[in-house]
């Protein structure tokens, strides 16, 4: 997240959209890898499980959104977390 | 810690802090009476007629009255409760509701209640009864902040006050994180007021902090499942969800069944006793009974277990066979993945070990009203425009417009809400029988007060409504065992003193909560009248001559240095 | 449940966290804090056994939230009864 030096910029509309928008995706990705991977559960249990999770994730991730140094390296690095996860998530659905 | 990053989550935390500050003292004040909402309720309804307890029929007899009310009601073939009478109340001893059409499934304030009797003929008689809807009112004031109705558009105002909660959270621990274990435990009282009301604030904040993390956490979950599960069905489950929450309920298609046929209730409670002996059932829930897939819910609780809510948990019998069919949501018989989720909820609902921890939910509930309280306290403490000392005579500045208005909105919205809760409890007593729809006044008498105080707040400025409000609320909260003692002095009133411990319970506390308020309200005339003019606190500060749009930097520079270092 | 259990493992707690509020340089309850590390030990044992009653009390998961809930408020609470503290000798 840049160096030490470099200051934050603050792009408080450009940030917290990219932390609610793209966290939200985010946690419903992480959510859905774990919904087909995690097959030992009953399937109503296992998925109040998968939808509990997408919050903390989702909020998780927006508040973290302000510490990167702007809003454009926020939409960078979540949008490339989003790429990774929809990634695996794709190749899960595959083989699963 | 990088200074930089702080600096950025401080402005987060004021952000987000002065937008969901006082939704989140409502929620909270309201949250934590709402742990002993069965108590209230009880308060609040007047002890049955002696003649109709005698009626109850006794359980062993209560299959015919349960299978012929079953056969004739359909509203009561869709779901009817059948009270055991382990506890006193309600006295009769079947149930059930009709809700409005196309009434929200939250919204249980416009439902109505049945009862059936039997006839000596053997036929049944529904007849509607009465419930204090005061325990549900204050419950929905508690879950969608405030707002009057439990429905989708208030849901999600309250969804995003539980996010801008969950941010005030992460970000105020994140400011504090760089001093946190050198100022832990510090309440520096002196005058140094922005530092007291920091560590004040910051007190309550780092020391029940996973405590709010969870509210925060499963309040967002609260308000948003209903959409984040469409979402998911589309993307993860391929539209089968409803499938997977039907389960074996599959369709309810298929010959309607006899249910004189049903086991008797006194041998399906007999089954689940059996099976877990520490379980103790208090309600049967039985849900369409008179379809194919018939099923009745064993309710009941074990204080030795986690809890899904506050009725408890339940094992789920098949009332045609008396087989325990799942135990899923069976205090302490559940599988580790239904614990986890338990867990989730018992964590907001504080239904796990008993009453210990009901008060401590409690107390913490009231403590994170203070936490919001005390944030706006530190937020217009940190705006404040002080006289220079240097100058003598020097005039007492003006406090900005903004300070003043924020002021007055803290102590009008909070100490209103206060008042329109205890004066609203009140009512349940001083207007039953006089009004046609009490559950309608007690909404009537709660906004009423609660405009009432923001109005006056506004009127007569911050310092001297914090007051007149602070007054109010200790005389509307101390009303409620005062009328209590009424009632027992004055019977010909109408009123009823209810004697059993959990009503005794509302007088206590909340005779201890009005003393605490008549307390804050005289150290509060104090500062008014002798603290130093130069606060949006004095009832001798100057008023306002012009809107002056004076930017100060200064405030700024102070805010941002001040965990800098 | 057992209530003699949950009565001790409340004790204990609030034992147990007083050990650690009085340990503290902020403290407000005595004119000195006590020594850091033998407060600190005491205080610790005192909180171990402390979820231990409450596991007698109840399952082992609702033990531990309650035992959390219960120091939380204490933790919350005993510096205000420190400041209490400071008000009042300043009165006399």
């Amino acid at each position: 997240m840049g160096s030490a030096e470099r200051p934050i910029r603050r792009d408080w509309i450009s940030k917290t959209l990219a932390g609610a928008l793209l966290g939200f995706t985010l946690a419903l990705g992480c959510s859905g890898i774990f919904a087909r991977l995690v097959t030992s559960l009953p399937p109503p249990i296992e998925a109040q499980l998968a939808m509990w999770m997408v919050t903390p994730i989702w909020l998780g991730v927006l508040a973290g959104s302000y510490a990167f140094a702007s809003g454009r390296r926020a939409w960078l690095w979540l949008g490339a977390a989003n790429a990774v996860v929809f990634g695996v998530f794709a190749a899960v659905r595959a083989i699963f | 810690m990088r200074s930089e990053i702080v600096r950025v989550y401080k402005a987060v935390h004021t952000w987000t802090g002065i937008v969901a500050g006082m939704a989140l003292f409502i929620a909270f004040y309201a949250g934590a009476i709402t742990v002993f909402k069965e108590p209230l309720v009880r308060w609040a309804t007047p002890p049955a007629a002696a003649e109709s307890a005698a009626q109850v029929v006794p359980l062993s007899e209560a299959h015919a009255l349960v299978a012929r009310t079953l056969a004739s009601q359909p509203a009561a073939a869709r779901e009817l409760r059948l009270h055991l009478g382990l506890a006193a109340e309600p006295v009769e001893r079947l149930e059930w509701e009709v809700r409005e059409e196309g009434a929200d499934e939250h919204d249980r304030l416009s439902s109505r209640h049945f009862t059936a009797t039997l006839g000596d003929d053997g036929t049944v008689h529904a007849h509607e009864v009465e419930r204090s809807h005061l325990g549900e009112l204050i419950d929905v004031l508690h879950r969608v902040v405030g707002l009057p109705v439990d429905v989708d558009e208030t849901r999600i105002v309250m969804g995003v006050i539980a996010a801008l909660y969950f941010l005030a959270l992460v970000s105020g621990f994140i400011v504090l994180l760089p001093s946190l274990v050198k100022d832990f435990f510090a309440l520096r009282v002196g005058p140094n007021l922005k530092r007291m009301w920091l560590d004040a604030h910051n007190v309550v904040g780092i020391g029940s902090f996973p405590f709010h993390v969870v509210m925060a956490l499963t309040a967002a979950v609260f308000a948003f499942h209903d959409g984040i599960y469409v979402v998911q069905d589309r993307m993860i489950h391929d539209g089968k969800l409803g499938a997977i929450f039907q389960g074996r309920r599959g369709s309810s298609e298929g010959d309607p069944r006899d249910p004189a046929t049903m086991v008797p209730p006194d041998e399906i409670v007999a089954r689940v006793t059996e099976l877990a002996p520490s379980f103790e059932p208090t309600m049967l829930q039985y849900v369409n009974a008179t379809g194919p897939k018939a099923m009745v819910r064993v309710w009941g609780h074990d204080t030795r277990a986690l809890e899904h809510r506050a009725l408890g948990g339940f094992a789920l019998v098949d009332p045609y066979s008396g087989r325990v069919v799942s135990t899923e949501y069976l205090p302490g018989r559940q599988s580790a993945a239904a614990t986890v989720l338990t867990s989730i909820f018992a964590l907001h609902f504080a239904t796990y070990g008993g009453q210990p921890v009901k008060w401590i939910y409690f107390a913490l509930g009231l403590l994170g009203a203070w936490l919001f309280f005390s944030g706006n306290l530190l937020w217009i403490e940190s705006r404040r425009r002080k006289a220079k000392k240097r100058v003598a005579n020097g005039a007492i500045p003006v406090q900005r417009r903004d300070v003043r208005l924020m002021a007055a909105a803290t102590v009008g919205v909070c100490l209103g809400a206060v008042c329109g809760i205890s004066l609203t409890i009140v009512a349940a007593k001083w207007l039953h029988g006089h009004v046609a729809d009490l559950n309608a006044w007690h909404r009537i008498v709660h906004y009423v007060a609660f405009f009432a105080a923001v109005g006056w707040a506004f009127f007569r400025g911050a310092a001297r409504a914090s007051v007149d409000l602070l007054r109010a609320a200790a005389a509307t909260t101390l009303a409620i065992p005062l009328t209590t003692l009424l009632a027992a002095l004055v019977p010909s009133l109408g009123m009823w003193a209810r004697t059993e411990p959990g009503a005794l319970g509302v007088d206590v506390t909340a005779l201890v909560l009005g003393l605490v308020f008549a307390g804050m309200a005289r150290s509060a005339a104090r500062r008014v009248q002798e603290g130093p003019a130069d606060s949006p606190w004095s009832a001798h500060a100057p008023p306002d001559p012009e809107p002056v749009a004076v930017t100060e930097p200064a405030v700024e520079a102070e805010l941002h240095g001040e965990h800098a270092g | 449940m057992n209530n003699v259990a949950v009565a001790v493992a409340l004790s204990l707690g609030l034992v147990g966290c007083a050990c650690l509020y009085l340990a503290s340089p902020h403290q407000r309850w005595r004119t000195s804090p006590l020594p850091a590390r033998p407060a600190c030990a005491a205080g610790s044992v005192a909180l171990l056994g402390s979820v231990f009653a409450f596991a007698r009390a109840m399952a082992v998961a609702p033990a531990v939230f309650a035992f959390v809930a219960w120091v939380m408020l204490l933790l919350v609470v005993f510096p205000y009864v420190g400041a209490a503290f400071v008000i009042a000798r300043r009165r006399r």
